[in-house]
């Protein structure tokens, strides 16, 4: 495997873990990682969380990857776990561009 | 435009109606209706009056048997499934509840005849021909309204309604249907509709991936199965594979180019997995699919795979930006909709 892809690789497991750690933490899930599926939904079905639960994550991704959503923004990216990874790599991506 | 694109589009921004052929209705009656339910079931069956649960009926081997959906409305217990006949359903649930005996099981298609709206705007129809009370049935919630039995679920990823009609009520229900659908541009869907957009977000389908033995684990339903269960059909065969863990999971993909169920996906001229479901994405403009890839290259957000030649990128479902969760029943219309278009 090409170095670039075994560093994407690891960057998206570190991300996907850190991200599981603060669902399961912050909504007190009694459950492990091992026992989430990325794709696992949040809503309805899945893990069935419900509006409050949806408040601690916005919560939970300010605190661990200080991401603020602006009024009015929307948080459609609150589908699955695997959404929520994408939403916190990009917005990485775009605060590395920022910089540069 | 052809039929199956015309089902399509209208599952996708207006609403779509479907005789759902494919779909087993069955009701369990008798004190231990809800023990079996227990028994067979691999997930906590606590259900409130009037709400579902989405789970599976595994065979001893771990892998699906059925998709299923089982409810309760007061001391009535209702299952619907997909995969096996309704014969080989409920010879299945008898086989596996030898321990209840106070239970029986009726085969609803005898009596009904599930019909299926999807869409942004089913809730609208659903409201103009069964009454508004319908607007305030939540998701996975179940309440009999004028004769029909009305399940607020679906596998599209917009609106969704089973409707189950009794049967000899079922023209005047059509006719009904038809009429309330003119003005929400209601088009019939059929199954290869209603598959491409259970595709698109990652709806498991047991015609389709539940065709290749695959274990909820690598099929990513975990969260159908209770983690803490210890007594239900496979559970002994779901419990070695938890311990041992598993090296393939079902990711989702899109591709620009038409590719084959079974063809290899390669990387780095290695072979890493295999599609095992494809189809076109009018909403997209190109193909999305599920691969059942290999650990460490199973993640979603990688761009660097081929197949057939042609590039493939893993990617996080839904695949398409559903409608229906920008509209609100409560402050959204059909009609309001048609002028925003054409203003």
């Amino acid at each position: 495997m090409q170095a670039e892809l075994k560093e994407k690789i690891k960057q998206r497991e570190n991300t996907y873990n850190r991200v599981t750690g603060l669902l399961i933490s912050y909504l007190a899930l009694d459950i492990s990682s091992e026992q989430l599926d990325p794709d696992t939904p949040l809503f309805g079905v899945g893990l069935e969380l419900d509006s409050i639960d949806a408040i601690e994550i916005i919560i939970s991704l300010e605190s661990e990857f200080g991401i603020v959503l602006d009024d009015g923004e929307s948080a459609s990216f609150l589908r699955t776990i695997n959404s929520l990874v994408d939403e916190v790599i990009h917005r990485k991506e775009v605060e590395l561009d920022e910089r540069n | 435009m052809k039929g199956t694109e015309i089902g399509y589009n209208a599952i996708r921004n207006s609403v779509a109606f479907t005789e759902e052929s494919d779909l087993c209705c069955l009701q369990l009656t008798g004190s231990q209706a809800f023990d079996v339910f227990d028994a067979v079931c691999p997930c906590d069956v606590f259900l409130q009056d009037g709400q579902m649960k989405y789970t599976l009926l595994l065979n001893e081997d771990g892998t699906p048997f059925a998709d299923i959906y089982v409810c309760r409305k007061g001391e009535e217990a209702y299952l619907l499934g997909y995969g096996p006949s309704v014969e080989a359903l409920m010879d299945w649930i008898t086989e596996h509840s030898t321990e209840n005996t106070d239970f029986s099981i009726i085969d609803l298609s005898k009596t009904y005849d599930p019909l299926a709206l999807d869409g942004p705007y089913a809730w609208e129809l659903c409201a103009e021909v069964l009454g508004p009370d319908i607007l305030g049935l939540p998701y996975l919630g179940m309440k009999i309204s004028d004769e029909v039995l009305v399940f607020r679920a679906g596998k599209t990823g917009e609106y969704g309604y089973h409707l189950l009609v009794p049967t000899h009520q079922k023209n005047a229900w059509l006719e009904k249907l038809s009429t309330a659908g003119r003005a929400f541009e209601m088009a019939h869907a059929n199954e290869a509709a209603r598959a491409q957009c259970a595709l698109e977000n990652f709806f498991f389908d047991i015609n389709r991936e539940g065709q290749y033995g695959l274990t909820p684990f690598e099929l990513q339903l975990q969260w159908r199965l209770s983690s803490q269960k210890a007594a239900y059909p496979g559970a002994e065969a779901i419990r070695t594979r938890r311990q041992s863990g598993w090296t393939r999971r079902l990711t989702c993909f899109s591709t620009p180019d038409p590719v084959k169920v079974d063809t290899a996906v390669v990387c780095d001229n290695e072979v890493v997995g295999h599609i095992l479901a494809i189809g076109y994405s009018p909403m997209r403009g190109d193909y999305v699919g599920k691969a059942l890839l290999r650990r460490p290259y199973w993640h979603a957000g990688l761009d660097v795979f081929q197949v057939d030649g042609c590039p493939l990128k893993t990617l996080s479902p839904p695949a398409v930006n559903n409608r229906s969760w920008n509209i609100s029943p409560y402050s959204d219309s059909f009609r309001t909709r048609e002028k925003e278009n054409t203003s």
